[in-house]
């Protein structure tokens, strides 16, 4: 009987052994968002805003992803910007008496283009966007999808004519 | 994940060997006392007196004597070595009722050998699946060893036997194990490309197991992740692209299994997930919102 008992337990016991292995789970990790956090961190490093844009802070406003001001934080957040120091905020709408080098508006919050293109008129502020047609409405820096990939696309003049000059790499992997 | 062999069968064995004594070998006096003491489960006696009927030149050619030594040394495996991982016991009954097996041409005692091997074979198989679960990519060549003892002695114990069953889930074991050294350390891929390897070999045997191919297309995924993970402020924006490339030509090679999950197995939520994330991550909004349709209703038909 106990070793009736001893090799029933073990049975048992192996059988749990070999059902009782993990389920491969999958990666949450928005890995578009992380693309576009790092896109963001190239254009404050490669392009050149005025000297007066070069004091203080360097600020990057974030409209309507959390997803990308969580990894742009997380992961740039402490980097510097040339001799600026990076400062990433997180919008719930375009903010009135705050300047931004970079703000990147998401698809969510297409309609605030609008406003954004009236408060950064005369800033030298880089509108960022991310759906079809953006540049035709006045953004600087527009992400695509090319076949599965996220892609820029930027509008070389109307960057010049804000006083930010594009830099060498973001004008060579720029969609046309 | 495969399920090791139920040993509950082996019960059966004693009585076949009691059977064997009364019935059979009237001359094989060493051998047929060394099978009473094994009755008596007096197995160093047991073990001692087989070794003088091996001694003698009229019991050591026959089938029998060599029967009985394979269990002698069976029952020693039982008793005293099962947790043993290279028991000689075992080794030595496999050989003893081979040699049965090999002597009886009159196939007086294939049947009770064959049993005794089926146990054997089976602590073969669960040692190999137990084996997979805990090698390291210094010994990962382990289990198969034992694997392949049960490949070996199945293919004795039963000739027809269809084996694809057992390779594929040994082979889903090994890639589960490969799969956890992996995750253990994502910068080097020796292990997850030999997690691939396994599953595939896994996916040639039965292209339909659910797990397999839910199991590759999260491999394919989490691969992806993995490498725009490794993207940060010292990243080149050329390097940036290049990864991005090869993270979407992996996440493409994770479709068809997912899609293959959804069309063949059982509704499951994670699978409606992953075509969502997948997706989600190439861009294609209209597919990704398919998708969190589909795991909407099948959350909702869930509570209902």
């Amino acid at each position: 009987m106990t070793r009736l008992f001893k090799i029933l337990v073990t049975s048992v016991l192996i059988m749990w052994i070999s059902d009782s292995c993990p389920q491969n789970g999958m990666s949450e990790d928005n890995t578009v968002a992380m693309i576009k956090a790092n896109f963001l961190y190239q254009m404050a490093n490669h392009n050149n805003w005025p000297t007066d844009a070069k004091k203080g802070r360097f600020y990057v406003g974030v409209l309507g992803s959390q997803s990308v001001y969580d990894y742009l934080s997380q992961k740039y957040g402490t980097k510097p910007v040339g001799s600026q120091t990076m400062d990433v905020l997180n919008l719930t709408e375009i903010p009135a008496n705050q300047f931004l080098h970079i703000i990147y508006i998401d698809k969510s919050k297409k309609s605030d283009l609008a406003k954004a293109l009236k408060e950064y008129k005369e800033k030298t502020t880089l509108i960022v966007t991310n759906w079809e047609g953006a540049l035709g409405q006045g953004a600087l820096v527009n992400f695509k999808n090319i076949d599965g990939s996220v892609r820029y696309e930027l509008n070389k003049s109307a960057m010049e004519d804000k006083k930010i000059t594009p830099g060498i790499k973001i004008l060579q992997w720029a969609v046309q | 994940m495969g399920r090791t062999i139920s040993t509950i069968k082996i019960f059966l064995i004693p009585f076949l060997l009691i059977w064997a004594i009364s019935a059979r070998a009237q001359d094989l006096v060493l051998t047929n006392a060394a099978a009473k003491l094994c009755q008596e489960k007096n197995y160093d006696a047991a073990k001692s007196k087989i070794k003088e009927a091996m001694q003698s030149e009229m019991e050591v050619n026959h089938p029998f004597t060599w029967y009985v030594q394979g269990f002698i040394f069976k029952e020693i495996y039982k008793e005293k070595e099962s947790l043993q991982r290279d028991s000689p016991a075992r080794t030595r009954a496999v050989e003893s009722l081979c040699k049965s097996i090999e002597l009886d041409d009159k196939k007086e005692y294939a049947k009770m050998s064959r049993a005794a091997l089926q146990y054997l074979c089976n602590s073969y198989y669960n040692d190999a699946l137990l084996r997979t679960r805990e090698f390291d990519m210094t010994n990962d060549s382990t289990p198969e060893f034992y694997f392949n003892q049960f490949k070996l002695l199945m293919h004795i114990v039963d000739p027809a036997k269809n084996l694809g069953v057992y390779d594929r889930d040994y082979h889903k074991a090994m890639a589960q194990r490969y799969y956890t050294l992996w995750m253990k350390d994502t910068e080097d891929n020796t292990p997850v490309n030999k997690s691939i390897q396994s599953y595939q070999f896994a996916f040639e045997l039965d292209s339909t197991d659910c797990e397999v191919n839910f199991n590759l297309a999260i491999i394919y995924y989490n691969q992806a992740v993995f490498l725009i993970r490794k993207i940060g402020p010292e990243t080149d924006i050329f390097e940036v692209l290049i990864l991005q490339e090869k993270a979407v030509a992996l996440y493409k090679r994770a479709i068809p299994f997912l899609l293959r999950c959804e069309r063949f197995c059982p509704p499951k939520k994670e699978v409606l997930k992953g075509l969502m994330f997948t997706y989600n991550r190439l861009g294609q909004e209209l597919k990704e919102l398919d998708y969190k349709n589909k795991l909407e209703q099948q959350i909702n038909s869930e509570k209902q």
